[in-house]
């Protein structure tokens, strides 16, 4: 039995780990670069810098072996600057770097600072400065070879450095440039960074995967942390479908029983046919359809959460929208255990029908209808995605999809990862239940 | 399959199609998908300009002589925009399957074939998607296709965020099914003599898989090509409910997304249309595809 636990326990580590892999893949590496979305375009790359910076998403993506430039202005203070986290610290404003031979791009404000944090990536000595930057070589393109390019930098004190790019070719040559700069004289240390193994794991994947275990995602809208989020948004989510489940598992019993009490019959025969219409209606038609039915009874509850009561219509239109697929699965599950022995040995002893159907039958079917229950509690959360849009509900599903336009990756993939968690735990906790109330299963 | 059919005795297709032909319920359901078929392949071609055939003075129009289903909120006739959905409904329910079927069987014939290493690593693959609800995964597939365009450049290239992206996102879904039928099912069949005669005989294991297990597993994909086609309507129903299914082509989805406010001010056909096309045809496939496993099931008989 522990043995069975631990091992299924640890296929839902894989599981989950599964999932966080599949969740980087689609939303960090397929969808790609989403800041355009928050980063007001006319700011410039600096905003863009400061934002990618931010989250994390200048990092490479599975593990990092990056060096980096680091500036140390000790003109005023002896704080360090490194270009790294350029767009968001003080320090950024206490230094600009301005390229000066170049005018800046239309729209880009500080065409040094963009260079400067294209710098970050993949520094050593020797990496030549023109393949760093995927957009603009730093140096003089070969064409124009007659103007020979100026770095300015302007520190905090208001010096201004002016360094001669003629001969800089490489990060090395550049650190060596601003630090024999006759102005300079100690107030800017230019150096390259050492890759220490800590840094290994400063990458998009492993804070990725930091986030998703701790639940310390951001809203790139609104920096609210996932949890708080789904704290705050759950509770209307969980209005609609604890009620809509309770009710519609009980409306799927009651009706179950019935038909597997006439099983064969006329009512039988009728509920598995309107059933089957019923699961063909697209899911949609019944959401129209309950508002306008509501639309006509009541005006006012039809949409939104003007009063508590409104939530009840789509309630209602869950329950029945579930009831055909649960009415078939359970009066399935209720039939193969009405064909076994036991039940014909009792109906033999001359037990009534409706004493066996709930004292045993019932009791015995337990374990199905449990597991059912049990995979349906991960919908709880998430479930009323399309109903909540409808209806105007702002619970999770809506937050979902309002995310998914708005393109605030954190919360896509804190949602995603929550609901699979739930999803997971409670299959981990069907099988354990199995095996503690069903002595015959076992894992091979 | 009509290499098997002219063994001696009856194949098990043979023996279905035998059966099904009896059917006649299953018949008439068959009639029904395959006249969607027709009318998704003819109404592109038979009307071309429908998209450009406003007509603001009869902007929705209750249903007349002229037009049998009324118009639209642009004068557009309804019943042609019914029938130009069956366009998109019919493509989008066979390419996820076109995707989905060979996928889900290669990988649940690989998988239970070879065991080992190459079962736990397919095993917790779908486990792996499996877990993530059906649905969240589908919105989440279409917004990291969002911007995607695969091959680029090449004469193969795919628009991921267009109809593309919606049978790659249906394809990525349903083969799960598939597989773990498949898999299931491939690892009873490796074990049966014919398969045991094979090995012996010296076939290798490709020889086997496609000579001998994949034949004997196929007709569980046909089955859940049923279930796959009803899955892949529902969904692009609702993705295109969601704004992010099919984007320029008149879908039942789009219908009923337009028509959302329609109800309340009284105009019914455009939701009747659309909805009573996906019901038809969603109740064809369920019916046909009970029957169809039970003609090709023999142990549910």
């Amino acid at each position: 039995m522990g043995r069975y636990v631990i091992r299924r326990l640890a296929q839902a580590v894989v599981t989950v780990f599964g999932v966080m892999l599949v969740t980087f893949v689609l939303f960090r590496v397929i969808a790609g670069d989403v800041s355009s979305a928050y980063v007001n375009m006319k700011l410039g790359a600096e905003a863009k810098l400061a934002f990618n910076e931010k989250h994390k998403l200048d990092r490479p993506e599975i593990l990092n072996f990056h060096r980096r430039l680091v500036l140390t202005d000790r003109s005023q203070g002896n704080f360090m600057f490194s270009v790294a986290d350029s767009g968001a610290s003080k320090a950024a404003r206490a230094l600009e770097l301005h390229l000066a031979p170049y005018q800046p791009a239309p729209g880009r404000s500080s065409q040094g600072l963009t260079m400067a944090g294209r710098l970050v990536f993949n520094l050593s000595p020797t990496t030549p400065l023109a393949k760093m930057t995927d957009r603009k070589p730093l140096t003089a393109p070969a064409n124009q070879s007659a103007l020979p390019p100026f770095l300015v930098i302007t520190l905090s004190d208001g010096t201004r450095l002016a360094i001669n790019l003629f001969a800089v070719t490489t990060c090395g040559d550049l650190a060596r440039a601003i630090n024999g700069d006759p102005a300079n004289r100690g107030r800017l240390v230019a150096s390259i960074s050492r890759w220490t193994p800590a840094k290994l794991f400063d990458s998009q994947f492993f804070w990725h995967l930091y986030e998703n275990i701790t639940f310390s995602g951001r809203s790139y809208a609104t920096e609210q942390s996932i949890l708080q989020t789904i704290a705050e948004r759950g509770k209307f989510s969980l209005s609609i479908t604890v009620p809509a489940m309770a009710l519609g598992l009980f409306l799927a019993m009651v009706f179950a029983c019935l038909v597997a009490y006439y099983r064969g019959g006329f009512i039988d025969k009728f509920t598995v046919f309107v059933t089957v219409l019923g699961m063909c209606i697209p899911y949609l038609a019944y959401m129209l359809l309950g508002q306008w039915i509501m639309f006509n009874i009541a005006p006012k509850f039809a949409a939104g959460l003007a009063s508590p009561a409104a939530i009840y219509v789509p309630v209602a239109i869950a329950v029945v929208a579930g009831l055909g697929g649960s009415v078939r699965f359970y009066r399935v599950v209720i039939l193969n255990e009405i064909n076994k022995d036991y039940v014909r040995t009792a109906r033999a002893k001359g037990v009534p029908l409706p004493a066996i159907l709930f004292k045993h039958v019932l009791k015995n079917c337990m374990l199905p209808i449990l597991t059912e229950v049990i995979s349906e509690i991960p919908f709880l959360i998430m479930g009323a995605l399309l109903l909540e849009k409808f209806f105007g509900v702002p619970g999770l599903g809506d937050l979902f999809l309002t995310s998914i336009t708005s393109r605030d990756v954190p919360i896509i993939t804190g949602l995603t990862y929550f609901t699979t968690i739930l999803y997971v735990v409670s299959l981990l906790l069907t099988d354990i239940l199995y095996a503690v109330f069903d002595p015959r299963i076992r894992l091979q | 399959m009509n290499a098997m059919n002219t063994t001696m005795g009856r194949s098990l297709w043979g023996n279905a199609v035998v059966r099904l032909r009896r059917d006649k319920t299953a018949l008439f359901c068959f009639a029904v998908i395959v006249i969607y078929a027709a009318v998704a392949v003819v109404s592109p071609i038979v009307f071309p300009h429908w998209d450009a055939s406003y007509n603001y003075r009869l902007r929705n129009a209750p249903p007349s002589f002229h037009h049998l289903l009324g118009t639209d909120a642009l004068g557009r006739s309804v019943l042609v925009k019914t029938l130009l959905g069956a366009h998109v409904s019919m493509t989008v329910g066979f390419m996820a399957n076109i995707i989905a079927i060979p996928l889900g069987l290669l990988l649940g014939a690989f998988a239970g074939y070879f065991g080992r290493r190459i079962d736990d690593i397919i095993v917790w693959f779908y486990t792996t998607v499996a877990s993530i609800p059906g649905i969240i995964l589908l919105i989440a597939l279409k917004f990291a296709f969002a911007d995607r365009t695969l091959w680029s450049g090449t004469p193969f290239e795919l628009d991921l965020s267009g109809m593309a992206g919606v049978y790659l996102a249906l394809g990525l879904i349903n083969w799960i099914a598939t597989c773990r039928l498949v898999r299931a099912e491939t690892m009873k069949v490796k074990e049966l003599d014919y398969v045991l005669a094979a090995r012996a005989s010296g076939r290798g294991d490709v020889a086997i898989l496609v000579r001998h297990i994949v034949p004997n597993v196929f007709h569980i994909a046909i089955i859940n090509f049923s279930l796959g086609f009803v899955g892949a309507i529902n969904a692009e129903v609702i993705l295109s409910f969601l704004n992010i299914g099919v984007q320029n082509l008149p879908s039942w989805g789009k219908m009923i997304n337009d028509a959302r406010m329609d109800l309340v001010v009284g105009r019914w056909w455009e939701f009747t249309s659309a909805v009573t096309a996906i019901f038809a045809v969603v109740l064809a496939w369920n019916i046909f595809g009970d029957r169809l496993r039970d003609a090709l099931d023999p142990k549910l008989k």
